[in-house]
């Protein structure tokens, strides 16, 4: 069960780290796919990644200062679509595309990223008594599901299964 | 049939799985600014372009003999060095950790590619009958295992200095 301050925020540093890879691992896709819409889908979950990052340093201030932490306007908030807007790439890109393209390896380890993610938050969600620590996880699981289902979708899009 | 069509689903997965790393391993040789780093991440990169080849010449025997033979292919150069303390990066790139944030998510990112690889190739192995497939398997595991470790090492020597660094640490 976490509960002591020291075990929380070694689970947040765990997260962050997390966040942090996947924000640098989108952040090099988009500079390195050709496509400018692709590049714009990546710069948006990289941008994901880092509102997730800042969530959690709020979160780890909070706990290190044992002040409050609100979650409440952040989950009243929208989460915003454009990251997840389907398709990622143009229809140009698409009829280029070969097997071995690096945009589809990029769709295959964002993917990764994001089930490990999932996987994280949702384990840590449901060992948690911190209230804060639950509703902030349980959020975060949702927001990486929607990456997920995303991804795997663009994949698909790809490779001409949708 | 039946054996042989499951069997070349498993060598087209496997060939993805280690695009999916060559590709991630040439975007990190491209990123660094490390010069050890750059070779190294060039050598995980040439390894999984020779597993692709392994795969592909399985892929071959297989539907054009029949049989696939394990001892072919078993000598076959492993590119990366493991054994120094640092496998990855150079000892300077201790000194400039604070801003290596590309470089320490490569590492993470690295390891769980490599673990995707190892249970891949664990579950195929024990999905496979024939001894030589199986024997390539559990030999790409291994292999894959090797890429791990030098991942793993790099990234405990590091990870500590990092977090104090970046400011992650909780104290």
């Amino acid at each position: 069960m976490l509960e002591k301050p020291a075990q929380i925020i070694k689970v947040l540093r765990e997260a962050i780290q997390a966040e942090n890879d996947g924000y640098h691992f989108y952040k090099s896709a988009a500079a390195r796919t050709k496509d400018p819409k692709g590049k714009a889908a990546f710069r948006s979950l990289a941008q994901d990644e880092l509102d997730h990052v800042s969530a959690l340093k709020g979160l780890q201030h909070a706990v290190r200062s044992k002040s409050e932490f609100k979650l409440g306007r952040k989950r009243q908030a929208k989460r915003p679509s454009h990251s997840t807007k389907s398709p990622f790439f143009s229809a140009e890109f698409k009829k280029k595309l070969k097997e071995h393209h690096f945009e589809l390896s990029a769709l295959r380890i964002g993917q990764m990223l994001e089930r490990n993610s999932l996987e994280f938050y949702s384990k840590h969600a449901k060992r948690s008594r911190n209230p804060e620590l639950k509703a902030l996880f349980s959020y975060l699981a949702d927001w990486e599901k929607d990456h997920l289902r995303a991804l795997v979708q663009q994949e698909r899009y790809l490779k001409g299964k949708l | 049939m039946e054996k042989q069509e499951r069997l070349f689903q498993i060598v087209k997965d496997a060939i993805r799985v280690e695009n999916d790393g060559y590709q991630f391993y040439r975007m990190a040789e491209e990123k660094t600014t490390d010069p050890k780093g750059k070779e190294v991440f060039a050598s995980l990169a040439k390894d999984e372009t020779n597993h692709m080849q392994i795969l592909k010449s399985l892929y071959q025997k297989v539907k054009e003999d029949k049989q696939f033979k394990f001892d072919e292919v078993k000598d076959m150069k492993h590119i990366l060095e493991t054994t120094s303390e640092s496998p990855i990066f150079s000892e300077a790139f201790k000194g400039r950790l604070g801003q290596s944030h590309f470089e320490m998510s490569a590492l993470s990112i690295g390891i769980l590619l490599e673990k995707n690889s190892i249970d891949f190739y664990k579950r195929s192995a024990q999905e496979s009958e024939e001894s030589d497939i199986k024997q390539l398997f559990v030999y790409l595991a291994d292999w894959e295992g090797e890429h791990l470790r030098a991942l793993v090492k790099q990234q405990k020597l590091l990870q500590e200095d990092y977090w104090t660094e970046a400011r992650f640490y909780p104290f």
